[in-house]
């Protein structure tokens, strides 16, 4: 392979990381705070809205995150083209890449959101009995006294999350967003050449010692108290 | 002297079922300031229960409980929810597990609720704190974390934690039960300080001796009703009743 082949195909590929790297923090953007209002309706009282949450939650766990992402992608040009068909005239451009981060957004809000219904149910009931006698409100006793308690416990659990969606961000070529594998096969079929997947397969790999490194490092933080 | 007959808690008729089992059926007592009640009785007698219903960790069935004066609960109906928020800072609930936060340092333990609850500036709740974990004798245990401390230890930090909020009642859930028998005394020691400096106090508790030595007055409690109630000596050393007679056997023995 020459140089400047070569260098090409570093650049294309650094491109592609780049997106995969948005993907990436975009999707914990918007999933980690989602994943919160989602587990409280999960937890309920009112019958209603726990078992919708829950009808909603084994559908997004129960189907492909690939899957997801067609759906969000093509369903609503889908939906524009029928009401169309029924006399209305709306001119409708969707965005690849918006239409990724609201589907991976979606999805992993719903894993985090039962890692935090796990974690919540966890604190003992004398937590919030000695928050209740000492006047704290059920909103103080929820952020100052079960959150903090519950985002120690559940770390090791959405370090193994956080860790399989740098793998998912993949899954987003399937729309023809280019991330970094979906160029690396471009690469590979043009050039005729291993190196692109390999680079790739590096490539993730350095990203997820960085994941791992960082939720090390995030429990130690935490480990000041048992 | 009008100020030392003032009825702390006054309790009528109460009643509170869990399901379909009645676990306290109708009591009335009423504790006045400076006094120090005493409630002994048989595991699932529903001593805990009083107090988890003076507490509002329980809604109870019917009945009235008043704490200052200020009815809480009226024949099973309950005051608005700012009143019962302000009739739960009239008293303090100490555990019997402790239920200290875990993360949260032995200072903040004590400073936590002054700064959320009563809007003290960080300042004045570590004042406080501190004057308090120094009668406790921890003051030197103040960065220390709960999981640090001796079940005593972390005791007598939970009980700074209800006294920074400066209750006109104590309450305490089988203060001594959690704990290793040779710890039990610190807490006991901490208990019979308070008393001695006039703190209203109830105190449910398995240690007879200490019930009988720190009470004015005490109530033996048996599958949800009173069965006596009176002098601590005359209760715990004389009782009158069969079935006190039986469950003091062994302590009288």
């Amino acid at each position: 392979m020459g140089f400047d082949k070569y260098l090409k195909m570093l650049k294309a590929m650094l491109g592609g990381s780049l997106v995969s790297l948005e993907v990436f923090f975009l999707t914990l953007l918007f999933s980690i705070p989602l994943a919160l209002p989602i587990a409280v309706g999960r937890m309920s009282k009112n019958k209603l809205l726990s078992g919708s949450t829950n009808v909603f939650l084994l559908i997004i766990r129960g189907t492909p995150l690939m899957l997801q992402l067609l759906v969000v992608y093509f369903g609503p040009g889908i939906f524009i083209r029928w009401l169309n068909g029924l006399g209305y005239e709306i001119a409708f451009v969707w965005n690849r890449f918006a239409a990724a981060i609201i589907a991976l957004s979606i999805n992993y809000s719903a894993y985090f959101a039962e890692i935090y219904r796990g974690g919540i149910e966890s604190i003992p009931k004398g937590q919030y009995e000695a928050a209740r006698v000492l006047g704290f409100t059920p909103a103080q006793t929820f952020f100052k006294i079960v959150l903090p308690q519950v985002v120690k416990r559940i770390v090791p659990a959405m370090g193994n999350e956080v860790i399989t969606l740098v793998k998912d961000t993949a899954l987003v070529s399937v729309i023809g967003v280019a991330e970094l594998l979906m160029v690396a096969k471009e690469r590979q079929s043009a050039l005729f050449s291993f190196t692109p997947l390999f680079i790739a397969g590096v490539f993730y790999f350095i990203m997820n010692w960085g994941v791992s490194a960082a939720f090390a490092k995030l429990e130690k933080k935490l480990s000041y108290y048992h | 002297m009008e100020d030392t007959n003032r009825k702390i808690i006054d309790v009528k008729n109460l009643r509170k079922s869990f399901g379909d089992t009645e676990i306290i059926k109708g009591i009335s007592f009423s504790v006045h300031k400076g006094e120090v009640l005493g409630i002994i009785g048989p595991s699932g007698s529903g001593k805990s229960t009083i107090l988890r219903c003076i507490s509002q960790l329980e809604t109870v069935s019917s009945g009235s409980i008043s704490i200052c004066g200020r009815p809480l609960v009226t024949d099973g109906v309950y005051a608005a929810k700012n009143e019962r928020h302000e009739i739960i800072l009239k008293s303090g609930l100490v555990f019997q597990n402790f239920n200290l936060f875990p993360h949260y340092s032995v200072l903040e333990n004590v400073t936590a609720a002054q700064i959320t609850v009563l809007k003290k500036t960080t300042d004045e709740a570590r004042q406080t704190a501190s004057e308090l974990l120094r009668r406790m004798g921890l003051i030197d245990k103040a960065d220390n974390y709960p999981y640090e401390l001796s079940g005593g230890q972390q005791q007598r930090v939970s009980i700074a934690r209800a006294l920074a909020l400066k209750p006109e009642v104590l309450l305490f859930d089988e203060p001594t039960s959690a704990l290793d028998p040779e710890l039990t005394g610190e807490i006991l020691a901490v208990i019979k300080e308070l008393a001695a400096e006039k703190m209203t106090m109830v105190v449910v508790t398995h240690e007879m001796a200490f019930a009988r030595d720190i009470s004015s007055e005490v109530i033996f409690m048996d599958n949800g009703v009173i069965v006596e109630q009176g002098n601590p000596t005359d209760v715990i050393n004389n009782p009158q009743t069969q079935r006190t007679k039986v469950f003091l056997s062994r302590f009288n023995s």
